[in-house]
This record gives C-alpha cells, sequence and structure tokens, in this order.
C-alpha cells in the first residue's frame, strides 16, 4: 500500500519563482492496486512518481510504503525493494538477458541459483523462451522483447511496489495492447502494488483500477476509471478525459450492466396463436425463440405473430441477429450491434443459454449524464 | 639495404637492449598515467567546469614541444637529483599520455546513455556499483582507444628522451645524426615506426578483448 500526504515539490528556477511540480498531494493506493498517474506532459505525474524512490527529493509532505515512512528508509535499499521501469527501459547492454533480470536479486545477494530460476520462470510468463533469450545480449532483442524483459527485470526481487513512468509509451501500438495485457494478467497473479504514469486516457482505462489526472502539480481526482469517465470532477478532467468519454466507458462496462433480462420466451412446437397472445399479455414486440437446453435459436415479431394466427413457432422463426456474451463489454456488444444493423441483440452466457438481450436505447440510457427510467419492452 | 641488414645482425643484441629499455620507458608511464588519467577522467564528469580546466590543461601540456618538455624536466628534478635519466622522461611521457587518456576517459563516461544511469539508480545501485557494473564496462573500448593513441603516440616520443639520457631507441638514431651514418639512423628509425605499428595492433586487439560482448558486433 502506498500513501502519499500532502506531498509538495518546489524546484527552484534562478531568478524566478520556483515551479511547483507536485502541490499538497495526497492519496492511497491499497494493496495490489493499479494506479495510473495521468495527465498533460508537465503536470507533475512523472515528478510524483519519482519522489516515491527518492530519485527526486521532495520539499515537503510524507510518502508511506506499507505504513512505512519513507523518510527513514535509506534511498538505496529502499529502491532495491521497489521494482523500477522506465520508458527508454535501459536494459544494461553489457550484461546477458539473465544478468540482466538478476541485477536487483545479485546486488541484495539474493541465492544466484534461485534468482536464475526466478529469471526463467518470469520469462516464461511474458511469452520469452529462457532457452533461447537468457544468454542473449539486449540488444538481440526487439524493442518489444526489450521492454518485457525491462518489466520482469523489475519484478525480479519480488518487489511489493512497481513504479512505472510510461512503460509501454515508445512501444508500436500492437504489441502494446499484447504488453499490456500480458502485464494484467501478470499481476492480477503477483498482485503488486503498481504506481504507473501515462499520458493515455485509452491506457489508463485499460490498465487502471485507479486513475490520477494531474494539472500542474496538482491531483484533479482520483477515483476509478468508470467513476472519471461518468462524473469527471471538473471541466479540466472533462476536457481531458475527451468528449467520447461515454463511448470510453463502453469499455468498461460488462454486458450484464446493461442486460435487461427475459420476461418470456418461446418453444419451436408453441403454436402462433399462443405466442401471440403471451406476447400481447406482456406487451413484448420480439420474443425469442429457444430449444430444449435454452438455447437462442431465434425469434419471431408480435406483427408476425398477430398476422398469422395458424401454425407452428418453428415455421416462422427469423434468425436471431447474432449474440453477444454476458461476459463481453459493452463496447464489443455495441461494436456487434452496428455491425449486424440492429438495434437490439440477444445475451448469452458461456454455454450458449439465452440469459436476457441488451438495446441501444438501454446503453444509451446507462451511458447518460442524467439515467433515465428504461421502458423498453422487447421480450 | 644490405648494410641496413648488415648492422641489424651484427648489432641485434643492443638494439634489442635498446628496444627493451624503449618499450619499458613508455609502459612504466603510460601504465602510471592509466592509473591517474582514468580516474580524473570520470571524477570530472561531476563537475562540467572542472572538466573543461582539466582538459584545457591537459590539451596545453600536451602542445609543448617534445624536445622543449624533456629540456623542461631537468631544473625542474634536478631540485630532487634527477635532473637527467629515466626519470624526466617518464614524466614527460606520463603527462603526455595524461590528454588521450582523460578525454577518452570523460567522453566515455559521459556519453553512457542518461536512461541507464537512471535505471541503474532507481534498481538501487550504489554510485561505486554504478560505475563498476555499467559505466565503466561501457566505456572501456573508448577509454583503450585513448591509451592506445597514448601509447604509440609515446613510443615516437620516448625517442627524444635519448637527449636526457634516457636510452632507448633514440640513441641509435642519435648516433645516425651525430656521425652522419644513414645506417643507423633508418634502422633506428625503422625500430621505432616498427615497435609502433605493433604496439597499435597489439592494443586495437586488447581493446577487442576488453569490449563487452554485447557491444561487439561478434555476440552469439
Amino acid at each position: 500500500m502506498i500513501r502519499l500526504e500532502n506531498l509538495t515539490k518546489h524546484f527552484e528556477v534562478p531568478g524566478k519563482e520556483p515551479v511547483i511540480a507536485a502541490n499538497n498531494v495526497s492519496m492511497e493506493v491499497g494493496k495490489g492496486e493499479i494506479c495510473i498517474f495521468l495527465g498533460p506532459s508537465g503536470c507533475g505525474k512523472t515528478t510524483a512518481l519519482k519522489m516515491i524512490n527518492k530519485l527526486i527529493p521532495k520539499t515537503s509532505g510524507k510518502i508511506y510504503i506499507d505504513e512505512q515512512d519513507i523518510d527513514s528508509m535509506d534511498p538505496i535499499a529502499l529502491r532495491r525493494k521497489i521494482g523500477y521501469v522506465i520508458q527508454q527501459i535501459g536494459l544494461f547492454p553489457n550484461m546477458t538477458i539473465e544478468a540482466n533480470i538478476c541485477v536487483v536479486p545479485d546486488l541484495l545477494k539474493m541465492d544466484k541459483k534461485k534468482s536464475r530460476e526466478k529469471a526463467c520462470e518470469l520469462m516464461e510468463m511474458v511469452n520469452l523462451d529462457p532457452k533461447i533469450f537468457l544468454k542473449r545480449y539486449p540488444r538481440e532483442l526487439s524493442g518489444g522483447q526489450q521492454q518485457r524483459i525491462g518489466v520482469i527485470r523489475a519484478l525480479a526481487a519480488d518487489p511489493p511496489v512497481m513504479l512505472m513512468d510510461e512503460p509501454f509509451g515508445a512501444i508500436d501500438p500492437i504489441n502494446r495492447e499484447v504488453i499490456q495485457d500480458e502485464f494484467l494478467k501478470m499481476n492480477a497473479e503477483l498482485g503488486k502494488t503498481v504506481l504507473f504514469v501515462s499520458h493515455d486516457i485509452d491506457e489508463a482505462i485499460k490498465m487502471g483500477d485507479k486513475i490520477a489526472i494531474f494539472r500542474e502539480g496538482v491531483l484533479e481526482q482520483c477515483d476509478t476509471p468508470d467513476e472519471i469517465l461518468a462524473n469527471p470532477a471538473n471541466s479540466f478532467v472533462k476536457e481531458f478525459v475527451g468528449t467520447d468519454r461515454a463511448l470510453k466507458r463502453l469499455k468498461l462496462l460488462k454486458v450484464t450492466r446493461a442486460m435487461m433480462p427475459f420476461r418470456m420466451v418461446l418453444k419451436p412446437d408453441d403454436t402462433m396463436e399462443a405466442a401471440a397472445s403471451k406476447m400481447s399479455d406482456r406487451k413484448a414486440h420480439i420474443a425469442v425463440v429457444v430449444g430444449p437446453r435454452g438455447r437462442a435459436r431465434g425469434y419471431v415479431t408480435s406483427e408476425e405473430a398477430k398476422g398469422v394466427r395458424s401454425g407452428m413457432v418453428a415455421d416462422f422463426i427469423d434468425p436471431i441477429p447474432g449474440m453477444v456474451n454476458e461476459n463481453d463489454n459493452l463496447h464489443d456488444a455495441v461494436s456487434q450491434m452496428y455491425a449486424h444493423a440492429t438495434d437490439w441483440m440477444p445475451v448469452v452466457d458461456d454455454e450458449g443459454i439465452y440469459k436476457g438481450y441488451i438495446t441501444q436505447h438501454i446503453i444509451a440510457s446507462l451511458l447518460g449524464e442524467t439515467p433515465r427510467k428504461v421502458g423498453d419492452k422487447i421480450v | 639495404m644490405e648494410e641496413i641488414f648488415q648492422y641489424v645482425i651484427s648489432n641485434f643484441p643492443t638494439i634489442l637492449r635498446l628496444t627493451i629499455e624503449h618499450l619499458y620507458l613508455v609502459s612504466i608511464s603510460v601504465g602510471v598515467a592509466i592509473l591517474t588519467g582514468v580516474p580524473i577522467g570520470i571524477l570530472i564528469t561531476k563537475d562540467k567546469k572542472l572538466a573543461d580546466a582539466v582538459l584545457y590543461a591537459a590539451s596545453v601540456v600536451i602542445t609543448i614541444p617534445s624536445v622543449a618538455m624533456f629540456g623542461l624536466m631537468i631544473p625542474i628534478l634536478s631540485l630532487v637529483n634527477r635532473g637527467i635519466g629515466f626519470w624526466p622522461a617518464a614524466i614527460a611521457i606520463f603527462l603526455y599520455s595524461q590528454l588521450p587518456i582523460i578525454r577518452n576517459t570523460h567522453t566515455a563516461i559521459n556519453n553512457i546513455d542518461p536512461a541507464l544511469r537512471e535505471a541503474a539508480k532507481g534498481m538501487g545501485m550504489s554510485d561505486w556499483q554504478r560505475l563498476a557494473k555499467v559505466e565503466i564496462p561501457l566505456a572501456v573500448p573508448v577509454i583503450m582507444a585513448g591509451v592506445r593513441m597514448a601509447v604509440v603516440m609515446n613510443i615516437a616520443v620516448a625517442t627524444i628522451a635519448v637527449y636526457i639520457g634516457a636510452g632507448g631507441l633514440g640513441t641509435i638514431i642519435n648516433e645516425g645524426i651525430t656521425g652522419t651514418n644513414s645506417t643507423k639512423l633508418i634502422v633506428g628509425a625503422l625500430a621505432v615506426s616498427l615497435l609502433a605499428i605493433i604496439a597499435d595492433y597489439l592494443f586495437l586487439f586488447i581493446q577487442k578483448m576488453l569490449t563487452p560482448k554485447g557491444l561487439s558486433g561478434e555476440t552469439s
């Protein structure tokens, strides 16, 4: 856990007013949380980060790591307990990959054999084959591979806290996505407390349990990504997260947040007459037809049911316009709805069992600034 | 041509002795210059003004003509009764070696990617550890290039040492000049050149050996 209390940094500029890079910043990041320091360049996010491992001395305020005041800790001992990743990666070109990963364990005089085993383990977590890479030198690796090593080098001595200064900023977009996913997966397992500097709002939304937005040394808002997007604290935050913040929220929200559980289903062997009356009782415009195990097979509309009034449901079934999994995010769901040019879609679980439905209207209301009561009665 | 071979064959032991004397003078002087030049080169990376002053002083030293430098040593060292012989020559060569060694060390350490320095510091290396594990290994090829330059240059400079009684291959050249014996002159000059060329290649080889594997082209 990391706690900042009234953290302040003044940079003295000869002949001018001092620059205030951090102004009374107070915040707390819980154990195992990933907190993103976000803001435009020069906002003080990197300064705030570097005060934590004493690379930049603070002017005033307190920093606690696991309730221990860092003022009472030797800077070198402190840094060895904190994983540190920088944008420029900084692998030592004169050392093999193995030696690079084991820098901190060796500084701490940890057992060599164990730290080498740990290096292999970590390499496998980022999908690099230790047999191929351990004895190579940094310059023989691609940028993406180097930054993976940069990240696991910071993890090698198993520090409880990681500081990452725009770690994926210099990596091409495709590789960046992959490394981000790998890191999230890895940290879900390792449970490190991570402070992560970024200027990329999309990265922050994806990676962060919390986002701290800085402007000119002031912490403007520190909250969950969804809260920041839904309720920006002020006009700066609102502007910074972008006019498309409602769309960005889609990635954070699960389909289940917008799903309406179904109120009725039809079976293929129901008669159309029964279907029509059932639908008019429930004022439903559309009814999903499910098979014996509850899988969605298609749908019929109430107009159709009223129009024919004879025959079986199976004969009038329309194919469903695609399906979304309940665990998907709404971004994917909306994308599918647009792709199929439909304003509704059934939601299924991992087994393909029909659970409910989403409509564009419900999603729109969910994202709206003032949530409205949803009156859709489709199914 | 024949005379030269004859001279070399009949005077081989003398030539060998003078060559060893020559090498001894240069290697002791440059060796000590490495021990002082490298630390000074590292030290001055901490302070730009100090670096400018030290490099300026070393540049001034190297512009002093070698004859004048050796001449200057005589009155100074006479104060401790070492006015002629090995000592004034060794000190002159030591001074000449400072610039290439200090400058190359300073440049090499200064040009190390700041990201490496930040990574090393951020991971909890002390200043000494950073120097020993990262900065010096990376600077070695450039430092060695400076040493090589000092050695080659001073093999030539040490020829003058004969005039202050320090011997070496300059002895043959001097005899050639004073006795208008062109054979001696050519043999002496050839010996010095050959020595410089061999030293150049030897130090190039050492430089390559000391270059960290991760920096050279020949990685696995």
